[in-house]
């Protein structure tokens, strides 16, 4: 397993649906992970004054984390 | 979902559901393009694509390929219907989508389409092939969000994108490629989807 880092540019994203997204990268790990496609969401780190968001994934295979 | 009220459970195909999944096609085939299309093309697809054998390989690689999907929709703990999409060849595309001929129009088409956008990233594009007499399939596709993307001869469609071959001399059978898009993550959430990945460790 290996560790990716997903950056994003924002712009105008509100919290909620930062925390939307948030909840949708974890649901997906976990599903992926059930149905054997190893990937764990690790954290997300938002720069408000950027609109810049970096997600933490571990996984097996990269291009399950670019899914 | 509730497999006793009649509702069909989608899950990921194991290679212990060939079989179940060969007698649904061997079945669907000729039922539905009996008239449409060439008995030996048919019955090419049918010896090349539905023996177990087959199909054991095809869900067993779309198990360890992220981007491929074989479900099928149980009910009662029976295969009912299948699907199976693959990014394998030109492109990400809905190669078949086939439901037990004794419960058609009863929802399982549509919850094994609901089950693989659900796992589609927003943005993504794909395409099927359709058989143009195939009327009620087209009109299914449609009421799904497909859009005509071109008009091709099925057989040679068949023969150029999933590698099954003819005898010589079959007849053409006029088709449609039809196309869906998922909408992005922005129009679908107001959430920009612009990402970059990099490995750290």
């Amino acid at each position: 397993m290996s560790v990716y880092l997903v950056d994003r540019t924002l712009p105008g994203i509100t919290m909620e649906q930062l925390a939307a997204a948030q909840k949708a990268a974890i649901e997906t790990s976990e599903r992926f992970s059930s149905e054997g496609k190893q990937v764990r969401y690790i954290r997300s780190t938002y720069v408000p004054a950027e609109a810049h968001c970096m997600c933490l994934f571990e996984a097996a295979d990269p291009q399950v984390v670019k899914v | 979902m509730d497999q006793s009220a009649g509702s069909p459970v989608v899950r990921d195909a194991e290679p212990a559901d060939a079989s179940g999944i060969a007698a649904i096609g061997r079945e669907a085939l000729p039922r539905t393009f009996g008239g449409m299309v060439d008995p030996a093309v048919l019955h090419s697809i049918v010896d090349q694509s539905y023996s177990v054998e087959a199909l054991e390989a095809c869900i067993a690689r779309c198990r360890s390929t992220p981007d491929a999907h074989f479900l099928v929709a149980e009910l009662d703990r029976r295969v009912v219907g299948f699907l199976h999409y693959d990014c394998a060849g030109e492109g990400p595309e809905l190669h078949r989508i086939y439901i037990d001929s004794s419960l058609l129009r009863r929802g399982i088409g549509s919850a094994l389409l609901a089950e693989l956008h659900a796992r589609l990233a927003h943005g993504t594009s794909y395409i099927l092939m359709v058989i143009a007499a195939n009327v009620p399939a087209v009109n299914f596709y449609r009421r799904h969000g497909f859009v005509v993307d071109a008009h091709v001869d099925g057989p040679t469609y068949m023969s150029e994108h999933m590698g099954v071959t003819y005898p010589q001399g079959t007849q053409p059978a006029p088709a449609l490629v039809m196309r869906f898009t998922k909408p992005s993550g922005s129009e679908a959430t107001g959430v920009p989807n612009l990402a970059t990945t990099r490995r750290l460790s």
